[in-house]
C-alpha cells in the first residue's frame, strides 16, 4: 500500500491559510465594526422595516444587508454581533482555563484525597448536560453577556482539569521534576515553571475545541431567549427575532447573522483541526 | 459482572443524588416562588397560603429532607403551573423525544458511518478532500440555524414538508435531519480517523504482507477494530441529542421534554425541572450501562480484563 500521508500533509498545510484569513477577517471586522457601518444595531426606523438586500433590487445601498421588523440596520447588527461572539468565545474559555489549569496542576501533583475528590467533580461535572445547567442557571439568574461569558466559562473547568490533570501525571515522574525537587524548587515554582509548559500543546488543542462550541452556546442560549440581553446585538438573537418572520417572506433577517455565525465557528473549527495535526505528535 | 454492575449501579445513584441536590440547591437560590407563582391580584395573606401548601415555609433543612424522602418514592412535587405530578408531565413527554433522538442518531449512523469509511479509503482524494470539507461545515453551523434553513426551503419555498408538530412521519423528517446533521458530520470525522489510524498499524501491515485480498483485511482487520470505540462515542452522542434536541423540539415545536422543560424554566416551575434532571440522570446513567455492556461483547479484551 503506497503511504498516503504526505500528500494528505501537503494538502493540510494550505488549510491554515484559508481559515487563517477568514478568522482575522472576521476578527478585523468585528473590531472596526464602528467605521464599517454608520448605523448603530440598536437604532430602530419604523419607516424603514423589512428592507430586503440590495442585491435582491428592492433593497437600498444605505441597508447593503437589508433592514429586520423594527427597521434596525442587519448588516450593523451582524458586525456588532461577532464582536459578541468573540468576546464569548476567548472570555468563557479563558476563564476555564484560568480556572481549571490551576486546579488540574494541583490535583495531578498532589494526588490523593485532594485528587480523588477534584475528579469525582470533574465526572459530576461532565455528567451534567452543559446546555441544561447553563439555561437552569440563566433562568435563574436572569439574562445579560457577562452572566453567559460566566456561566459558560464556569462550565468548561471541568475538561481542562482533566486535560491538565492527566498531563501532570505523566510528567510527573519524570526526571526534570525529581531533578526540581531534588532542587528544593516549592511546589507551585515545580508547577508552573516545569511541568505547565509541557502541558501547553494538549491545552491548546482543548481551547481550539472549547472555542467554537462555547461560541455556538451563546448564541443557541440567546435564541431560546435565556441568554444576553434583549438588546444586545446577538447573533443568536438576530436568528431567533428573524425567526417568527420568516413566514411573512423575509428571509434575510434570520439567514444572514446565521451565516455569519456559520462562518466564524467554521474557521475556528478549521484552524483547530490544522493545529491538531500539526501539534498530535502522534499523527506526525 | 455482577460486581461490575452493583458498582455502576452505585454511581449512577450517586450521581442522581448530586443532580437532585443540585437542583435543589439552584432553586432555592432563586427566590421565592410563591411570589412568582402568585397571580399580581393576589393579596399577602392569599400568598402565604400558596406559600404553606406548597411546603416553601419550612426551614431549608426540613424542605431538603422533605425533599430526599419524596425522591426516594419517586414523588417529585406537583408542578406549580398546572397542577399534575411533574414526573408523570416529564414521563409523557418522554416518548417524543425519545422518537426524534432515535431517529436523528439512526439517520446520523447510516450516513456518518459510511461515509467515514469511504472517506478514510480514498483518503487524500478529492472526494475525500470534499468529505472532511462539508463535515466541518457540519459540525460548525448551529443547530437552530439548520433548521431554520430546512423550514425556509422545505416549508415556505417548496411547501412539501410541514414545519411543526408531531403527528405522521412527514412531521418527522425537518426535525429529524436538523438534529441528525452534527452527528452525521461527527460520526464521519470519527470513524474516518479512527479507521485511518488502524490502516497503518502493524497487524494489518501484517495481514496485507500474508497476501489476504484488500476486502478481507479492511473489513475483518481494519473495521472491526476501528469501529470498537465507536460504540462508546454513540452511546454519549445518545446522551447528548437527549438534551440538545431542546432547540429542535423549540423550532419545530416538537411536544417534547425538552420544550417542557424550557417553558418550566421560563415559569421557574421548580418541580418540573427537577423531575427532568432526574429522568435525565437516569437515562444517562443507564445509557452508560449499556454501552459498557455492549463495549464487553465487542472487545474481549475488557471482558477478560
Amino acid at each position: 500500500m503506497p503511504d498516503r500521508r504526505p500528500r494528505e500533509r501537503r494538502w493540510l498545510r494550505t488549510i491554515p491559510w484559508f481559515s487563517a484569513s477568514l478568522l482575522t477577517l472576521l476578527i478585523l471586522v468585528a473590531l472596526a465594526a464602528p467605521w464599517l457601518t454608520p448605523h448603530d444595531p440598536r437604532q430602530q426606523d419604523l419607516l424603514m422595516s423589512f428592507l430586503p438586500p440590495v442585491w435582491t433590487g428592492a433593497g437600498e445601498v444605505a441597508h447593503p444587508f437589508g433592514t429586520d421588523e423594527l427597521g434596525r440596520d442587519v448588516l450593523a447588527n451582524i458586525l456588532f454581533g461577532l464582536r459578541v461572539s468573540l468576546l464569548v468565545g476567548f472570555g468563557s474559555v479563558a476563564i476555564s482555563v484560568l480556572v481549571g489549569t490551576p486546579l488540574g496542576l494541583w490535583a495531578g501533583y498532589r494526588g490523593g484525597r485532594v485528587d480523588t475528590l477534584l475528579m469525582r467533580l470533574v465526572d459530576v461535572q461532565l455528567s451534567l448536560p452543559i446546555i441544561l445547567v447553563a439555561l437552569g442557571v440563566l433562568a435563574v439568574w436572569g439574562a445579560g453577556l457577562w452572566k453567559v461569558i460566566l456561566v459558560i466559562g464556569l462550565v468548561g473547568w471541568a475538561e481542562v482539569a482533566r486535560l491538565v490533570r492527566g498531563s501532570v501525571l505523566a510528567e510527573r515522574s519524570r526526571e526534570y521534576v525529581t531533578a526540581a525537587e531534588a532542587l528544593a524548587a516549592g511546589v507551585p515554582r515545580i508547577l508552573f515553571r516545569h511541568a505547565l509548559p509541557n502541558v501547553l500543546n494538549a491545552l491548546l488543542v482543548l481551547v481550539s475545541v472549547m472555542m467554537p462550541r462555547f461560541i455556538i452556546l451563546e448564541a443557541t442560549l440567546s435564541f431560546l431567549g435565556l441568554g444576553v440581553a434583549i438588546d444586545t446585538p446577538s447573533l443568536g438573537l438576530a436568528v431567533s427575532r428573524g425567526y417568527e418572520y420568516l413566514f411573512s417572506g423575509s428571509w434575510w433577517t434570520s439567514t444572514l447573522p446565521g451565516l455569519a455565525l456559520l462562518l466564524l465557528v467554521l474557521a475556528v473549527n478549521l484552524l483547530g483541526d490544522w493545529l491538531r495535526d500539526a501539534l498530535d505528535p502522534r499523527a506526525a | 459482572m455482577t460486581t461490575f454492575l452493583l458498582r455502576r449501579t452505585a454511581q449512577a445513584l450517586f450521581t442522581v443524588w448530586v443532580v437532585a441536590t443540585l437542583v435543589f440547591g439552584l432553586l432555592h437560590v432563586a427566590g421565592d416562588p410563591a411570589q412568582i407563582l402568585a397571580p399580581p391580584d393576589m393579596n399577602q395573606i392569599q400568598v402565604q397560603e400558596l406559600r404553606e401548601a406548597l411546603g416553601l415555609d419550612e426551614p431549608i433543612w426540613v424542605q431538603y429532607g422533605l425533599f430526599l424522602g419524596n425522591l426516594l418514592q419517586g414523588d417529585l412535587g406537583i408542578s406549580y403551573y398546572n397542577g399534575r405530578p411533574a414526573l408523570e408531565l416529564v414521563l409523557e413527554r418522554l416518548p417524543a423525544t425519545f422518537e426524534l433522538v432515535l431517529s436523528a442518531l439512526g439517520i446520523a449512523l447510516v450516513a456518518g458511518v459510511p461515509l467515514g469509511i469511504l472517506a478514510a479509503l480514498s483518503a487524500g482524494s478529492r472526494l475525500d478532500r470534499a468529505l472532511r470539507f462539508v463535515s466541518v461545515i457540519g459540525i460548525s453551523a448551529p443547530t437552530f440555524w439548520i433548521g431554520i434553513m430546512l423550514i425556509l426551503v422545505f416549508s415556505v419555498e417548496w411547501g412539501v414538508l410541514p414545519s411543526s408538530g408531531r403527528g405522521g412521519p412527514v412531521n418527522l423528517v425537518l426535525p429529524a435531519v436538523t438534529l441528525s446533521l452534527f452527528s452525521l458530520a461527527f460520526f464521519l470525522r470519527i470513524v474516518r480517523s479512527s479507521f485511518l489510524e488502524v490502516l497503518n498499524q502493524d497487524f494489518v501491515r501484517t495481514a496485507r504482507a500474508k497476501g489476504l485480498p484488500r476486502g478481507v483485511v479492511n473489513v475483518k482487520h481494519a473495521l472491526r477494530n476501528a469501529l470498537i470505540p465507536f460504540v462508546t462515542i454513540a452511546g454519549l452522542q445518545f446522551g447528548q441529542l437527549l438534551t440538545s434536541s431542546v432547540v429542535t423540539e423549540t423550532i419545530f415545536a416538537w411536544p417534547g421534554m425538552n420544550r417542557l422543560v424550557l417553558q418550566a424554566m421560563y415559569r421557574l416551575d421548580y418541580p418540573i425541572i427537577l423531575a427532568f434532571a432526574v429522568v435525565v440522570a437516569v437515562t444517562f446513567a443507564t445509557i452508560n450501562l449499556i454501552v459498557d455492556v455492549i463495549y464487553g461483547f465487542v472487545d474481549p479484551r475488557v471482558r477478560h480484563a
